[in-house]
């Protein structure tokens, strides 16, 4: 059996089970750039799911990676993005630009840039990427600073995670 | 002599580790058993018997039931009820008595006393539709379940009693081995909607008033007997799929007169049910291989829909050798149908969909059936059926013997996405493949999701590749990165029950299938991989077979020992992660190196075998002794002597064994891939050193560089180390 309808998950995942990519997981990269002094974030997501997720906020039909994905996407994407995700760095809340968007397959790679950061001890993340549309969401936070490695799985139910590097 | 050479070199090699052994701690170390990855599977596969012999084949005393099913089966559109008179014969081919026979009823899954909704933990949801709040809110009683009215044998009522999905039927006397035991079950039930209540089966209502009827898991049928489980009796909870016995099927399908129907099996009243024009198109049909033909069209259907027949027509299917039954009935359904040439056998591809699956269905849905058709019987056998069905259906993706409800939708103005073109090739791909795994090779689906789901979705991928070579199929090694990269918490074993594992989409689907991918293409080589699934598809064709059954045949046909994977893929949630750890450049040299000095000085037995060997040329790490030229008087041509030497170390941070594809780029810009089987991590689990000598400069090495194995970092798969980011790559890219 496979059963791309993610809607119907929601209600009735014993009865029938499967999406295209069957499973639901954001991940964030974090590197923080020593020589330029730039928090660099990636953020990867199923196309689909992010799909989802804007048609119901915004009542559109958005046909993403399509001909017919309108030009102005990034718009909803970055605003998506302010709304789900957010950094405190040491302690203190700090914003991103929005660099854009690229397609891979059936997932999108959201690129983000926090500028003028000087150092870090901490990255404190607030990440709650789709958790109101998939209660299975999970997002991954993976970072590496000062070349530490450290990483975080966030859910709908515990979406804060601090990272420390001293 | 030879014995001296290599006490003599393994000085030379392990000198650094015998200082290390001399400072360990003189305290006694703690034992261990065999622990190496490498070790074989006695301590977890079924052993062997004459049932599931070592080869992995059925062996001399392998045994199966026989459960054969005539039934008048009457489809009331009115109260959306189905009613069944179904007659069993139940065949005991074991060696043992049965005191009593398991049917599973499992239209009990969405009973009002279902289990199924409490045994799941769960946060509310952010938003439902009004039929669903009702149910999970406001206790709302629908009514669905089995009603069983009648359970008799020539003429005297059988004792049952029903556990939720399961009905055991208590036997007079027991049956004996070789015995057959006939029975009648009578019984209905409510359909359910399979849009807003869910489900595998029912039905989908159309604004038009229509109903278009997928119809499955409709009759009690007898569960699987066999010589591992016994009676396969774990209750359906909803996800785990069935364990089903082979039989004949004789089957009346009695429904308005003005539907159209298709089923497993082949039709016996055509003349009774089809029109004239109907059968001519058929006809023609039958010896169109190209294109398919209609044999209801759009415009026809979009009449019959307006109707509303009162009258019924009954449809007589006979289906041989199925291990189970399902049908689509509706008046809305465009159907058409063409041949696909198995192996000089004419077997026909067919589709049923109403006019709001077009424009997409007519393009695709009967061409991909067939080639589904085509490329999995090349992996496997000759498709053995008639024909083989695909169904419109909403939102399902779910197979049946013969016949499959289909999801791929256009938008109510005819427009669809790629998304929704690619979704629905895909899933024809499966659901038809799904015939092949478990239809056929028959497993048992409760127990093992993977073992019907992976296989096909393996099979699926070379499908789909054949279909569009440019298919994201979804199901290679590097869709399952991700997945086997995440929090091991959410991770089970592929070898688990299905009702329990954690995120099963990946796993039971994208990685074993992913999984027999890179066998076939990175680790056996197409060739012994094909011969050897062949091999298990064909011992297991219209059988039950296992796990072992299939690991051992992978190794039995193909001459390969793959234990290790086994192990490792499937057994554990260990991932792959090679990296290269260091890269050592060494020179060739005619300067003795001072450790060749000192073992000389210090051990005169040394000396004498080396003053033995006459000229000797070195290899060192000090640049400053290196002579490229050492070796130009020992060889004609002094261009070929490779006087660029790499010492390249490998470790390997993941659980996982794998080849170690490497891939280096010379100094000219040319590339060569070099790789290293599995067994270099046989000795040693945690690194493994590899030299590499070439006659120009070794600018970089990269491992893994077509993403074959799986490596869920890749990091520390190149050197030198520094290639651009993802993160600066992209930022070049905007700016331009």
């Amino acid at each position: 059996m496979k059963t791309k309808h993610i809607f119907l998950l929601l209600f009735l995942l014993p009865l029938m089970a499967f999406t295209a990519h069957k499973y639901y997981l954001s991940l964030t990269q974090i590197v923080y750039n020593n020589e330029t002094k730039t928090v660099e974030v990636i953020i990867n997501v199923f196309v689909d799911d992010i799909e989802t997720a804007l048609n119901k906020i915004h009542s559109k039909e958005l046909l993403l990676n399509t001909k017919k994905e309108p030009t102005n996407t990034d718009v909803y994407f970055e605003k998506y993005l302010q709304d789900h995700v957010q950094f405190n760095i040491d302690d203190m809340p700090v914003t991103y630009k929005y660099l854009g968007k690229e397609y891979e397959g059936d997932i999108v790679y959201f690129y983000l840039e926090i500028k003028n950061i000087e150092r870090v001890q901490t990255i404190e993340i607030k990440n709650t990427l789709l958790v109101d549309f998939f209660p299975k969401q999970q997002n991954l936070i993976k970072s590496k600073v000062n070349s530490m490695h450290k990483s975080v799985l966030l859910t709908k139910e515990n979406d804060k995670g601090l990272l420390k590097y001293k | 002599m030879k014995k001296l050479a290599l006490f003599v070199f393994s000085i030379l090699f392990v000198a650094s580790s015998v200082f290390a052994q001399d400072k360990a701690d003189k305290k006694t170390q703690k034992g261990h058993t065999d622990q190496n990855k490498f070790r074989q599977m006695k301590d977890v596969l079924a052993t062997p018997n004459n049932q599931h012999t070592a080869s992995g084949a059925p062996g001399h005393q392998y045994t199966q039931q026989k459960v054969d099913y005539v039934m008048d089966i009457r489809l009331d559109e009115s109260t959306n009820h189905i009613y069944g008179d179904e007659k069993i014969t139940y065949q005991n081919n074991s060696k043992d008595y049965l005191e009593y026979l398991w049917v599973q009823l499992d239209q009990n899954v969405r009973a009002d006393d279902s289990k199924t909704p409490d045994a799941k933990s769960g946060s509310a949801s952010a938003f439902f539709t009004p039929s669903n709040f009702k149910k999970s809110y406001m206790k709302e009683k629908k009514g669905f379940g089995f009603n069983i009215e009648t359970v008799e044998s020539n003429g005297v009522q059988l004792s049952h009693f029903i556990n939720r999905t399961m009905m055991r039927i208590n036997l007079p006397t027991p049956l004996a081995p070789g015995e057959t035991f006939n029975f009648r079950i009578k019984w209905n039930y409510l359909i359910n909607n399979s849009v807003e209540d869910g489900g595998r089966s029912g039905f989908e209502a159309f604004p038009d008033g229509n109903n278009n009827y997928t119809i499955a898991q409709f009759f009690p049928r007898l569960a699987v007997y066999d010589n591992v489980e016994g009676w396969q009796n774990m209750q359906f909870w909803g996800r785990s799929e069935w364990a089903l016995e082979f039989g004949d099927y004789d089957v009346r399908l009695t429904v308005p007169s003005d539907h159209i129907v298709d089923a497993t099996g082949e039709l016996q009243n055509e003349k009774e049910v089809l029109t004239r024009l109907q059968r001519k198109r058929f006809k023609q049909a039958r010896k169109s291989f190209k294109d398919p033909v209609m044999i209801v069209t759009q415009e026809e259907a979009e009449e019959a829909e307006k109707g509303r027949s009162t009258k019924t027509k009954t449809w007589h299917f006979n289906a041989k050798n199925v291990r189970d039954f399902a049908f689509a009935s509706s008046r809305k359904y465009i159907w058409d149908a063409m041949a696909v040439n198995i192996n000089g056998r004419a077997v026909m591809a067919v589709s049923l969909y109403p006019k709001e699956g077009n424009p997409l269905w007519e393009e695709h849905s009967t061409r991909v059936v067939a080639n589904t058709l085509e490329e999995y019987s090349k992996m496997t056998f000759d498709y053995p059926y008639s024909k083989a069905i695909s169904v419109h259906a909403k939102r399902q993706g779910m197979e049946y013997p013969m016949i499959c409800f289909n999801y791929g939708r256009p938008n109510a103005d005819g427009t669809y996405s790629d998304r929704v073109k690619h979704g629905m090739i895909g899933v024809i791909t499966h659901e038809v493949g799904h015939n092949f795994f478990p239809m056929i090779v028959n497993s048992d689906e409760r127990q093992w999701t993977w073992m019907d789901e992976g296989l096909n979705s393996f099979v699926e991928i070379l499908a789909e590749l054949d279909y569009d070579p440019n298919f994201d199929t979804g199901n290679l090694p590097k869709d399952i990165v991700r997945y086997m990269g995440g929090d091991q918490k959410r991770i089970s074993p592929i070898m688990s029950q299905g009702d329990y594992v954690q995120q099963f989409g990946p796993n039971a689907y994208t990685k074993p299938a992913a999984g027999l991918y890179m066998l076939r293409q990175t680790i056996m080589g197409p060739e012994l991989f094909d011969h050897a699934f062949r091999t298990y598809s064909k011992r297991w064709m219209f059988k039950h077979p296992t796990p072992a059954d299939f690991f051992r045949t992978m190794e039995d046909a193909s001459g390969m020992d793959l234990d290790w994977f086994w192990r490792g893929w499937f057994y554990t949630t260990d991932a792959s992660d090679i990296g290269i750890k260091s890269v050592k450049p060494l020179y060739l040299t005619d300067k003795p190196t001072q450790r060749i000095k000192d073992v000389i000085k210090s051990n005169p037995r040394a000396k004498a075998y080396f003053e033995g060997l006459g000229d000797l040329v070195y290899i060192t790490d000090k640049k400053e002794d290196a002579n490229p030229k050492a070796m130009d008087t020992y060889v004609k041509n002094a261009k070929n002597v490779p006087s660029f030497i790499y010492k390249v170390e490998f470790d390997k941070p993941g659980g996982l064994v794998m080849p170690i594809i490497v891939e280096l780029t010379y100094a000219d810009g040319t590339k060569e891939k070099k790789t290293f089987p599995a067994q270099i991590w046989m000795k040693n689990d945690n690194k493994a050193t590899r030299i590499f000598a070439s006659t120009q400069e070794i600018k970089s090495i990269k491992l893994d560089p077509d993403l074959e194995t799986a490596d869920v970092n890749t990091s520390n798969n190149s050197w030198p180390k520094k290639e651009a980011t993802k993160f600066t790559k992209f930022k070049e890219k905007v700016k331009g």
